[in-house]
């Protein structure tokens, strides 16, 4: 029986790589939640042997374990998210969540490259889209910009509703973006039934869905 | 001796909570959120053991590690990890780290390993100062 080569690529890589994002953000929770515990498990073994323990501490303690648990389910409702985007390959999407989620699912790669990415405030910006390739594009174009931002560069992220589309709009690039980025950004933009261009004189990035 | 301890990892929650557990057990604990900061203390003064963790902001553990093989090859690192998988694991073996430990790590694993590095901190230190003896015996003509 002949192998079967997946037919989209991109998309599994993308879906892998963030899915390994997840888990490793995932594994750090557990990894304090683990030192957390562990503690309280030191305090209560000394307690056995006779020393006096300080509630102060203990309740310090459940609050930072309760804090992680927040943080996870907070990591599991967009790994959710995430994983529910391929369920329709036209909706109803709005890019402002979109970008929203990206950024979130992003955060470890930008404190990675030591780059701040924000969302400029605004309001819904709705469309008709497929959500995982509208996703994988800002998610590439995001990689690319903070490459181009460089460390401790500020990208901005505008959404606003345009012509019954949306437009979004990257600033804060610092150098121009590789020709052969442009044109993986412009591949996937296509099967995202979308534009993407770089105002090379404001350093932005702009994608119009 | 208590075993002298360089703890770098850019989850300062994380690093609160081992460093504690850690001294509670007769470690001398340093932490450190910033592995820039990290590399100085590396070059200012002396550690029996890091624990380092693999991946962080502006220079990753194995950046970091290449720069303490170099600067000092005699301190023995314990690189930590998130990820999931041994690749990485494996690339910093070959590079010189002692050993290699998967988050969440059980603290009893890694007292054992720190010890171990210390001991062979120590075989390292007495063979290069073996080492000087010798040179300084063979140049002088007492």
């Amino acid at each position: 029986m002949g192998s079967t080569i997946p037919k989209d690529r991109d998309g599994l890589e993308f879906f892998g790589q963030i899915s390994a994002a997840i888990s490793h953000d995932l594994k750090n929770v557990l990894a304090i939640i683990n030192e957390d515990a562990g503690l309280l498990q030191d305090f209560s073994l000394m307690a056995a042997q006779g020393m006096e323990l300080d509630p102060a501490r203990l309740v310090k303690l459940a609050e930072k374990i309760q804090g992680q648990v927040k943080r996870g389910d907070g990591i599991i409702k967009n790994m959710n998210r995430f994983a529910h985007s391929v369920d329709l390959p036209v909706c109803e999407v709005d890019y402002r969540e979109l970008c929203a989620l990206v950024i979130s699912l992003l955060t470890r790669m930008a404190s990675r490259k030591c780059v701040t990415v924000s969302l400029k405030d605004g309001e819904q910006a709705k469309g008709k889209g497929d959500p995982f390739t509208t996703q994988m594009l800002i998610a590439k174009g995001l990689e690319y910009a903070m490459d181009s931002a460089g460390k401790d560069g500020e990208l901005g992220i505008d959404v606003a509703s345009a012509d019954g589309g949306c437009m979004m709009n990257v600033s804060g690039l610092n150098a121009p973006l590789p020709e052969d980025a442009l044109a993986e950004l412009e591949s996937i933009a296509d099967k995202a039934g979308a534009e993407v261009a770089v105002d090379p004189q404001v350093n932005i990035l702009n994608f119009k869905f | 001796m208590a075993e002298k301890v360089l703890l770098v990892d850019d989850e300062k929650e994380f690093v609160e909570g081992l460093a504690e557990r850690m001294e509670l057990r007769g470690m001398n604990v340093t932490a450190c959120t910033n592995p820039q900061d990290a590399l100085d203390k590396v070059d200012a003064e002396g550690f029996d053991a890091i624990v380092l963790d693999l991946q962080m902001p502006g220079i990753d553990g194995i950046e970091a590690l290449k720069h303490i093989r170099k600067s000092r090859p005699e301190m023995q690192v314990i690189l930590l990890s998130g990820h999931a998988t041994v690749e990485k694991g494996i690339e910093a073996m070959k590079l010189g780290a002692m050993d290699f430990v998967e988050k969440p790590a059980d603290i009893n694993v890694l007292t054992d390993k720190i010890k171990k590095a210390q001991a062979k901190k120590m075989i390292l230190v007495e063979e290069k100062t073996e080492e000087k003896v010798k040179d300084i015996l063979s140049h002088k003509g007492w």
